[in-house]
């Protein structure tokens, strides 16, 4: 903070100390503002589809969201440290998965072309948990990935 | 940084210390703790911003905040970096900021002027008292300020954005940001001086 005045008491400026104390200012409630935005957040949707997971004989159906896809997928891929979703996207079509969209970002010198068969496999196995029906039909799921960055170090920090 | 009750404990990828961007990219992806984890960072700045410039009223640089945060967890998804996190998240603030300003007649807001929690930055009670009537002079004076000068002002002077991020924030070039910050400053100068 700068100092002027030239006596034996030194005068701060009045709009540099109210400039620091404004910077010092934390303004009443923010923790309660915080939590109640992270609420709003939650209770959001998205744009989701439905993806027909389990069709029993008698007619008895399991469906899945795309938005359950969406969180399984981004956790079951930030893993590895080597790697992190950037983005995941699905097509459905009749409520049936045809193809995963996997954005990457990799760490700096790894195999891309190896790690991009990693993930898809990873995606392969997560799918045949959560939407078994896709298997079971003999309907192989597509899983496109594009690495679309590379960055040094631990691609889920920085 | 403060941590939210609905943050998890299981932080095993250091999610505090991640950068903006690693943050971004799972906050795209709907990770919530990764989210909270930007609304800690950021909100804090982006309320006291809010505050100050809907003239003190922390009723208002709530909502405007809230909308903002909202709002930029909608948009998260289509966010592709040309300007940084913070200065996108200011800019969301500044919209919100002035759809309000537009809609609403103005009020008083004595009661509310201010209404803050100053971080003991000393033990000095009689400070801290010169502190607030010094604050309380300097809402006055920002009150005054046309709606920009106020903006460009509060963004550089208390949360230390630079004329380009400032101009991504308020949507206009940097030569205006600096003539808005020039007269800003001045009048300010102006007002504080009986405080010498």
């Amino acid at each position: 903070m700068a100092v002027t005045g030239q006596g034996t008491e030194p005068v701060v400026d009045p709009l540099e100390r109210a400039v620091a104390a404004a910077q010092q200012t934390e303004p009443a409630g923010w923790s309660v503002l915080a939590d109640d935005v992270m609420r709003r957040a939650r209770a959001l949707r998205r744009h989701e589809q439905p993806v027909l997971a389990d069709l029993r004989p008698d007619g008895s159906r399991t469906v899945v969201s795309t938005r359950v896809l969406t969180d399984l997928l981004r956790v079951g891929l930030t893993e590895e440290a080597s790697y992190t979703p950037d983005d995941l996207t699905f097509v459905v079509e009749g409520e049936r998965l045809v193809s995963v969209g996997v954005s990457l970002v990799a760490a700096f010198g790894v195999d891309l072309v190896r790690t991009a068969d990693e993930v898809r496999a990873r995606v392969l196995r997560e799918l045949d948990e959560l939407v078994p029906l896709s298997k079971a039909s003999g309907q192989q799921v597509a899983v496109d990935v594009t690495v679309v960055d590379v960055v040094d170090g631990d691609p889920r920090r920085v | 940084m403060a941590v939210g009750s609905e943050t998890p404990d299981d932080d095993s990828w250091g999610l505090q210390d991640a950068t903006d961007d690693a943050l971004v990219r799972r906050a795209k992806l709907r990770d919530e703790a990764a989210f909270r984890v930007i609304v800690d960072r950021h909100g804090p700045g982006m309320y006291r911003y809010a505050v100050r410039l809907m003239r003190g009223s922390t009723h208002d640089g709530a909502e405007v905040t809230q909308e903002a945060l909202i709002s930029a967890w909608k948009s998260l998804p289509t966010f592709e970096g040309r300007s940084s996190l913070r200065t996108w998240l200011f800019r969301m603030v500044h919209r919100r900021a002035a759809d309000l300003q537009r809609h609403r007649r103005p009020v008083p807001i004595d009661d509310q002027l201010l209404s803050r929690v100053v971080r003991p930055a000393n033990d000095n009670p009689l400070q801290d008292v010169l502190d607030g009537e010094l604050l309380e002079a300097l809402q006055a004076a920002l009150d005054e300020l046309p709606w920009l000068q106020r903006s460009c002002w509060l963004l550089k002077e208390v949360e230390g954005l630079s004329y380009a991020e400032i101009g991504e924030a308020l949507a206009i070039p940097v030569g205006s940001v600096r003539g808005h910050l020039h007269r800003g400053r001045r009048v300010l100068a102006e007002r504080m001086a009986r405080w010498r």
